[in-house]
């Protein structure tokens, strides 16, 4: 830390109301020129909502931005860039296509404009590169680049901008390892030449090991700002997670005779840019239980249930349903075996939403009796058993003939839900959605697996919410760059253990 | 057959393939932009079709060919607006859009000639560019004749395939366009206005169709018949696909295409060996066979034919 | 395709949320007359630059159309290919297929009417009718599969493939009619005349013919097919939301191919419905571009069958009545085609309307 006495950036106050959730609850957050300085929190704990604030993306409800001492109003990145505030998004804002000097210069006037002088902006960002050790060569097209490559430019394009205080928003949660060891190399450098930077984490090891300071958010809320030196992993991680994980909802232990529903073997996925996202996954999951994958974000959890469902191929092993292989059957082949799923984005694959609430409820099973007999859609037996789901899944309002559009987020959901659950599956696999749902849906979804669980499906819950986790899970599995870091049953749960495998964290 | 292997039967055709290639390069030219941007706008036949249209109208109220370009420029820019104004401002779907552009411009101008002209179907002829043979270049043997003899607006449609891809690739102008065209977040989140970006490239991509439009009345027939489009603007947007979204490589499908109408047409006349309306499918079918050829290979822009509004970035 | 276009991105939330049922019903009747009004006041410019009065041009539009027996009867014969063809561009746009090759599909379903109506003489009318229907459907629904194949298997652009198939399709009848399918001794460019027992019986004493009635039939038929049937159910789930359709096991594919073929069969019984009931031999130019014009009844209609069938009335009546108009104050007919572009525009930008006003408000709320 520098002695300035004036921060590069100070928030005041921060607070943001979204529908449902106070995102931000009166956050005060300063950086100083010259300092790394973390921001550590779980997935929804208000960390993006927060630099969204910073950069322009989000309007603040109320709260003061200080840059250098003076107050400033950011209502766009363009303001942001102006007083030298630089975002590297998760999900990187650049153009596949142009080359990287093409990706730096976008929306600038170089000398020359309005003509594009290439070589003069190859030069001039090849300063840059040779300045703070970047390493990339500034005319290749930006896709055959690496990621970590890609991200580079993020920072190339901020720097190029003038931003002296960069935000780095979970920058290493797509890197490889020794990409992060660069990055980190990079971000001293940075340190070095007097840029104040804010990282954005939920991982413990890298945070501890190059943080000037770290302030933990929870829950909209600042819990604390530390030192480095001041704490561990194990502190930092019971800061993250909190208070005890309330087991509010009734787990009994499943009575009935226990079998292998699900058995996955040696699993490989790739992702959409062909490189291995799930790396060697090996589970099973039985009747009666909840086998919960906690894990932060991007760690290979689409793709693994993906695949699982049949909407993308794996590269290897084997994946079997009650003793029968599924690898590479089609969604409509897997779905006839008893599989359930409950998608994340209900909205794109779980619904159709042009259509009527009863049109939904018999997406899978539309074209056999009751629903189709002689070559027609029985409308009347439709309604009718619409009706009863809306009633049993308490779907409001329960007139099965509106629109799904027509309907709130957690009714929409227990559209989803009524359809999944009701045909008994063998097998429910739940991505719960963390976002537009409120409390009251959320529990609803929980106590509904729950109940699926009590009558003997098997239920392969994935989530990044830890405490969804952990208080539905008979098992709870960590997963960590495409892998299974650990596994441990509901009695042997050990809060800390978790936070640290999640972290990339190694337990002894 | 021997006769196809004369070289005066190959300096025509060449020649003839060059000014049939020149409406359809132009109108290509100008969906390049367009589509560079994201906007898939398929009303260029109808841009054709009325540029042709006020292009006789424009030389024939003032006597001059220059005024027909002119004129046929700015109904393929107003052409532009609208399209910009409904799928850029409103959001509105852009192929449906087209197509009210392309029903409109079929109806109005079949309208506005007949009142013109009266209902029998034909302008008398206008003032036109005549052809222009550049000197020392037309004497050049075989190339002269095919290259450097033909009308001002012919030339012109070749001279700007440079002068897009400088647009295109050495201007920052050029650089936020592909940008606003294949991804307009990013775009936006570097400060470019990606509806404004929008609007100018659809509306110069009006324009250049208004151009091609004029070429089939200024420079090839000098008279207006109805539908004269006949779906070049569709064979337009089927040459920007298989020229890959680049100037040259639209230039040498159109040329492809228009080497083969002028081949077409020859055969209609020369030879028995297919009656002429089944020749005449043939500048259609290559078409389809350009499209087929090139999957697996066509990346076009990633927003194409996706509306950009602005509040969708969310939180 | 106005609703599928944002089949698979998010949800735009604010604007549809608290929109009743009732309110979306009625908003789709007003809707379309709103667009039918402002593009009549639009189009009442080009009918000013001509001299003319547009309430008089309007007046003898309207005259012409239902003002008189003969008129009704022009507009109720004139309206079948236009009911038919738009049937079958609504069908495709239900699966999220843009399928402008109507004309082409009229032309070559003419073709396969009139393959059967030249070869049944002596047959009675209750096979030999039937069997001509069929044939039109089935060439119509091939020469649509192309296309819906070349864009299910490639992924390639219906939109530019159905138009190319427009010209091929048109120019092969122009090409069979001149030379294979002549009439002997082959002086004009037209078939033989098709067995009497293939022709459309005529109705109500006037120019009328059983052809109205098959359309209106094929319209109640597409809306069981939407509505009550698994195949319409699959259609409409792949139109509004491919990729739940594919994760809840529907071959997104295959219906876009079925979906593509039943498009062109409506459309090749245009053809048909001008064959039996009309020309009763193949000539050459006899859409005046049914094809196109199909594109906008569909999209008046809102891609529903009984809005296409009033569309359809709707711009027959103007396709009749334009000739009355002409005649009387010399106004181009072209002017009908005119007002459908423009009726189309106004669909799509009155459609938007809601959507441009709620994103308005919202960015002013946020400032």
């Amino acid at each position: 830390m520098t002695t300035d006495k004036i921060p590069l950036l100070e928030m005041r106050e921060i607070t943001k109301r979204f529908p449902g959730i106070l995102a931000n609850d009166h956050i005060n957050f300063s950086v100083y020129a010259g300092e790394i300085h973390s921001l550590l929190g779980e997935n929804g704990a208000g960390k993006s909502t927060l630099m969204n604030i910073l950069y322009g993306l989000v309007a603040p409800d109320s709260g003061k931005v200080f840059v250098r001492g003076k107050e400033v109003r950011i209502h766009s990145p363009l303001d942001a860039i102006d007083k030298g505030i630089g975002m590297v998004h998760q999900h990187f804002m650049l153009v596949d296509r142009l080359s990287v000097v093409e990706n730096v210069v976008i929306g600038t006037k170089p000398p020359g404009y309005p003509a594009f002088r290439k070589e003069a902006a190859v030069k001039r960002i090849s300063q840059l590169i040779e300045e703070y050790g970047f390493d990339i060569d500034a005319l290749m097209p930006v896709h055959l680049l690496s990621v970590g490559q890609q991200q580079r430019v993020e920072i190339i394009k901020a720097l190029y901008r003038g931003a002296d205080l960069l935000i780095l928003d979970e920058p290493t949660a797509v890197l490889t390892p020794p990409e992060v060891v660069d990055l980190f190399r990079l971000l001293r450098n940075l340190r070095q030449a007097g840029h104040g930077i804010i990282f954005i984490s939920h991982k413990l090891n890298e945070t501890l090991e190059n943080s000037d300071q770290i302030t933990v958010i929870r829950q909209g809320k600042v819990v604390n700002t530390v030192l480095p030196q001041n704490i561990d992993r194990a502190g930092l991680a019971s800061l993250m997670v909190g208070r005890d994980v309330l087991f509010d909802l009734p787990h009994p232990p499943y009575s009935g005779k226990q079998h292998a529903v699900l058995n996955i073997q040696n699993l490989k996925v790739l992702d959409d840019r062909k490189i291995e996202a799930v790396k060697d996954i090996s589970i099973e999951v039985c009747n009666g239980e909840v086998f919960g994958i906690a894990g932060v974000d991007g760690n290979g959890q689409s793709e693994l249930v993906e695949a699982l469902t049949g909407l993308r191929q794996g590269t290897g092993g084997k994946i079997m349903l009650g003793g029968v292989e599924i690898t590479g059957k089609s969604p409509g082949e897997i779905l006839a075996q008893g599989v359930a799923h409950i998608p994340e984005d209900r909205q794109v694959r779980g619904l159709v939403m042009g259509f009527r609430v009863d049109e939904n409820l018999i997406l899978h099973d539309y074209g056999r009796p009751p629903f189709t007999r002689r070559g027609l859609l029985q409308h009347k037996e439709i309604y009718r058993w619409a009706r009863q789901r809306a009633q049993d899944f308490d779907i409001r309002p329960p007139e099965p003939r509106l629109q799904a559009r027509q309907l709130s987020g957690g009714n929409q959901q227990k559209v989803v839900l009524a359809r999944e659950l009701t045909k008994n599956p063998r097998l429910i696999i739940a991505v719960p959605p963390t976002r537009g749902l409120d409390v009251g849906a959320t529990e609803y979804v929980h106590r509904a697996l729950l109940d699926a669980r009590a009558n003997g499906a098997a239920v392969l819950l994935v989530s990044t919410e830890l405490e969804e986790v952990l208080s539905l899970s008979d098992t709870v599995a960590v997963m960590y760059e495409g892998r299974i870091v650990g596994t441990m049953q509901r009695d042997e749960i050990d809060i800390t253990r978790i936070g640290l495998l999640m972290g990339g964290g190694h337990v002894d | 057959m021997e006769v196809l292997f004369t070289s005066d039967f190959l300096i025509n055709l060449f020649s003839a393939g060059v000014r049939l290639a020149a409406p359809l390069l132009m109108a290509a030219l100008g969906e390049i932009i367009a589509e560079r941007s994201g906007l898939l706008n398929i009303g260029i036949e109808g841009a054709i079709l009325l540029g042709a249209l006020f292009a006789v109208f424009g030389s024939d109220f003032s006597g001059s060919p220059w005024v027909g370009a002119l004129s046929a420029i700015l109904t393929g820019a107003a052409l532009g607006l609208v399209f910009a104004f409904i799928t850029v401002t409103l959001g509105g779907d852009q192929v449906v859009t087209g197509t009210a552009i392309n029903i409109l411009a079929l109806g109005l101008s079949t309208y506005l000639f007949r009142l013109a002209y009266g209902l029998e179907g034909f302008s008398h002829e206008v003032e036109f560019f005549r052809p222009l043979a550049i000197p020392l270049l037309s004497e050049i043997p075989f190339i002269g004749p095919i290259f450097f003899k033909q009308s001002f607006l012919v030339y012109l449609a070749f001279i700007f395939v440079p002068v897009v891809a400088y647009y295109l690739f050495r201007t920052m102008w050029g650089l936020s366009l592909r940008a606003a065209g294949d991804h307009p977040r990013a775009a936006d989140t570097m400060g470019i206005n990606v509806a404004r970006t929008r609007y100018v490239a659809v509306t110069i991509g009006g324009m250049l169709a208004g151009l091609a439009g004029s070429i089939l009345t200024l420079s090839h027939l000098n008279i207006f018949v109805e539908n004269i489009s006949a779906g070049r603007g569709f064979i337009a947007l089927a040459a920007v696909v298989f020229g890959q979204w680049n100037p040259a490589g639209a230039m040498f499908s159109a040329l492809l295409f228009g080497i083969a109408d002028a081949l077409q047409l020859r055969l209609q006349t020369i030879s028995n060996v297919l009656p002429y309306q089944l020749l005449a499918t043939i500048p259609y079918i290559l078409t389809v066979l350009a499209l087929v050829g090139v999957v697996g290979r066509a990346y076009p822009p990633k927003a194409l034919g996706k509306p950009y509004l602005r509040e969708e970035r969310g939180s | 395709m106005i609703e599928n276009a944002d089949a698979a991105k998010p949800e735009p939330k604010p604007a549809l949320k608290n929109k009743t049922a009732l309110s979306s019903g009625l908003s789709s009747v007003l809707l379309p007359l709103a667009a039918i009004l402002l593009a009549m006041l639009v189009g009442s410019i080009p009918i000013a630059i001509a001299g003319v009065n547009p309430l008089d041009a309007y007046r003898e539009l309207f005259i012409g159309a239902v003002g008189s027996k003969f008129g009704i009867s022009e507009t109720i014969v004139k309206s079948a290919p236009l009911i038919l063809a738009g049937l079958g561009f609504a069908f495709a746009a239900r699966c999220g297929l843009f399928n402008i090759g109507g004309e082409g599909q009229i032309y070559i379903g003419a073709l396969g009417t009139v393959l059967v109506g030249l070869t049944v003489h002596g047959l009675t009318p209750w096979i030999a009718m039937p069997l001509a229907i069929l044939a039109g459907g089935l060439f119509g629904s091939l020469w649509a599969a192309i296309p819906g194949a070349l864009k299910a298997r490639f992924g390639i652009s219906e939109v530019i493939t159905t138009i190319m198939f427009n010209y091929i399709g048109i120019n092969v009848v122009a090409y069979l009619i001149r030379g294979p399918l002549v009439e002997p001794p082959g002086h004009f460019p037209e078939t033989a005349e098709l067995a009497k027992a293939t022709w459309y019986p005529m109705l109500f004493g006037s120019r009328v013919h059983f052809g109205f009635i098959v359309a209106l039939l094929f319209a109640a038929l597409m809306y069981v097919v939407l509505w009550h049937t698994p195949l319409g159910y699959q259609v409409r789930a792949v139109g509004m939301n491919p990729s739940a359709a594919e994760y809840a096991g529907i071959k997104v594919k295959r219906s876009m191919i079925a979906a593509m073929m039943i498009s062109g069969a409506l459309a090749g019984l245009a053809g048909t419905n001008e064959m039996l009931g009309i020309q009763h031999r193949l000539i050459e130019a006899f859409s005046p571009g049914y094809g196109f014009d199909a594109i906008a009844v569909a999209l008046l209609g809102q891609n529903h069958p009984l809005g296409i069938v009033l569309s359809g009335l709707l711009f027959s009546g103007l396709r009749a009545g334009a000739g009355a108009m002409q005649r009387a104050v010399g106004i181009p007919d072209a002017i009908v085609r005119t007002l459908q572009g423009l009726v189309v525009l106004f669909v799509i930008a009155s459609a938007m309307l809601p959507q441009f006003i709620a994103r308005m408000r919202s960015s002013r709320q946020e400032k």
